[in-house]
């Protein structure tokens, strides 16, 4: 039962969710999302607009917050243009005091060597200059264009002259069918400076609400510590799906071969300190691939998820736990008793008495459910669930006001994978 | 195939291959699956060559081998199948994931997710939060992670301690 490999995905987007044409671009891990306290809405990335509080080089951990323009290191920190990978650098003697320097890739075969130099000057100057004494064709194509339009001669104006420019072009090609000289498109790669890391505070775009910040320790730009932290993960359900029973894996990146009907357990796990009522709804029907007709049945579509706990094996549903090491073997035997001796119930025995089959824990529910599906076809297997989340207001959320309770409302993608009806 | 429980609650797999035990210094609740391997005799050193924190978790197949400078691993570390690590320093709440190689002199920062067949070229540094992907020359990329993770990953190391 992991919270990082799952096969849920929550959809975020201001147009209306269509579960007959589900838009995988919108819909993101609940791992990867911000929860807004104010608008009480799962966040993705491009709903938030960001700030860069402070930047730092990873490698040699210089703090460059104040310098506003920088976006690269300016000390010794080059890595391969090649691969990004750091260059090691050494200094080679020349006589009258010259000296030059070497780039090596620690990773690659790319090297370079500076011409000799007789003045103290930065590395980033040397390999500046050298870049700029000597173009590549894409740079001098950017020449022309720039002397063409920003030329000294004023008697034209820039757009007529490069007007002019380009039909001087366009006859000569006319007038001479010869194919023109090739260009030299090799580039000639440099030695790169490191590009900084940022650290970025993020707003939800709809009511400008601080999602995330950072208190900021510039003399450790690499310990993280934040000021402001709402993540989805600390509000909404993780929901994830399993096989049956436990023992055999379910696995979304394996192709299923279904033959019409097939029962799976749906997991919903309450990541809060209070206690919270979920509400399930999966469309009665709905389109998952051309020429299939798919009808769920669940045998319930409301549960109350208590608090979670600090005793973390308690708040792994059954179906997930192993007897691989002793601890867990000791709980299932704990929760499981007899049962766990005896076969597992057939799918009939499953499909008459649903509701026998539900089990929860102290802050989990794990619900059976049908999926009939009927056809042919080979189709990646999406299952909207629209969640409607209610609880009082974790301790953290009271704090913010407007709200006097947690009401949530969302989709809920679960990915089943690829499923071939056979 | 079975494992030897120590005092401290770590588990190691009775077929794992571990050379120099007295430069290994494994902290608690670590998990050293089948046919992992530990090279803590590649050169003697006062202090461990190599170091384990707490809630490790290293998947089969795994190999830990320092070279001239130890591997220093923190807490909450996850190291997947096949994945082999150099001397480097991995700092806490880190998931390599399987058929990767960090090389060595390489820094991982705090929360950090490395995807499966990613290669850390030697004296990289990774900042903390991020996830890392592909190989140098080729695809090699590094993302922002979400500060969720922090939490996630700890949940992550803890449960395999436990599922197994
Ligand atoms: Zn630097
Ligand atoms: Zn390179
Ligand atoms: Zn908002």
């Amino acid at each position: 039962m992991s919270l990082i490999y799952n096969d849920s995905r929550i959809y975020c987007s201001d147009t209306p969710f269509d579960p007959n044409n589900i838009n995988t671009n919108l819909t993101f891990p609940l791992s990867h999302l911000f929860f807004c306290p104010i608008c009480q809405e799962p966040r993705a990335t491009h709903q938030t607009s960001y700030d860069i509080e402070s930047k730092f080089c990873a490698n040699c951990l210089t703090d460059y917050s104040n310098n506003k323009n920088l976006t690269h290191c300016i000390k010794n920190c080059f890595e391969c243009p090649d691969c990004h990978a750091n260059l090691s650098i050494t200094m080679t003697d020349h006589d009258n005091k010259g000296k030059s320097f070497n780039f090596n890739c620690v990773y690659c075969e790319y090297s370079y060597v500076t011409s000799v130099i007789y003045k103290p000057k930065s590395l980033h100057a040397i390999v500046d200059d050298e870049k700029r004494a000597n173009p590549d064709s894409f740079h001098q194509l950017c020449d022309a264009i720039r002397k063409g339009v920003l030329g000294p001669e004023e008697e034209k104006s820039p757009v007529s002259k490069n007007i002019e420019l380009m039909l001087q072009q366009t006859r000569r090609q006319e007038q001479t069918p010869t194919p023109p000289t090739e260009l030299d498109l090799t580039i000639k790669s440099y030695p790169q400076a490191r590009k900084l890391t940022t650290k970025t505070s993020h707003r939800c775009c709809k009511c400008h609400n601080l999602v995330l910040a950072y208190a900021n320790d510039k003399t450790q730009p690499t310990i993280n510590k934040f000021a402001v932290k709402f993540s989805a993960v600390d509000y909404l359900p993780t929901i994830s799906i399993s096989n049956l029973f436990n023992g055999e894996k379910f696995s979304s990146q394996v192709l299923k071969k279904w033959n019409g009907t097939t029962i799976l357990m749906i997991h919903l796990i309450n990541p809060m300190s209070v206690k919270c009522t979920v509400n399930i709804s999966i469309p009665s029907s709905y389109n998952v691939a051309p020429e299939v007709n798919c009808k769920i049945t669940i045998p319930l579509n409301q549960v109350t998820l208590g608090p979670t706990s600090t005793n973390l094996i308690k708040t792994i549903p059954s179906c997930f736990l192993t007897s691989n090491t002793p601890t867990g073997k000791r709980e299932l035997i704990l929760r499981k008793g007899d049962v766990m001796h005896k076969p597992p119930a057939s799918f009939e025995e499953v499909e008459e008495n649903l509701n026998n089959f539900v089990e929860r824990g102290i802050n989990w529910y794990s619900i059976p459910v049908i999926i009939n599906l009927d056809g042919s076809n080979t189709f990646n297997f999406r299952l909207p669930v629209y969640i409607t989340l209610k609880s009082e207001l974790p301790d953290v959320l009271k704090k913010i006001p407007g709200h006097d309770a947690l009401s949530v409302g969302y989709w809920n993608v679960i990915d089943l994978g690829s499923v071939s009806l056979v | 195939m079975s494992y030897i429980e120590t005092s401290s609650g770590n588990r190691i797999s009775q077929d794992a291959k571990i050379s120099g035990t007295s430069q290994i210094s494994i902290e608690s609740n670590c998990t050293i699956s089948h046919n992992v391997i530990l090279q803590g005799d590649t050169f003697t050193s006062e202090s461990p060559t190599i170091q384990l924190g707490k809630y490790c978790y290293l998947d089969t197949n795994c190999r830990i081998t320092p070279e001239t400078t130890p591997v220093t691993i923190g807490s909450y570390v996850i190291i997947g199948v096949n994945t082999t690590v150099h001397s480097s320093t991995i700092s806490n709440r880190v998931i390599i994931e399987g058929d990767c190689t960090i090389a060595t002199s390489s820094v991982i920062y705090d929360c950090c997710i490395i995807r499966k067949g990613t290669v850390i070229p030697n004296r990289l540094v990774i900042p903390p939060y991020s996830e890392v992907s592909g190989v140098p020359g080729k695809d090699f990329a590094i993302r922002k992670l979400h500060p969720s993770f922090k939490k996630l990953i700890e949940i992550e190391a803890k449960q395999l301690q436990i599922l197994g």
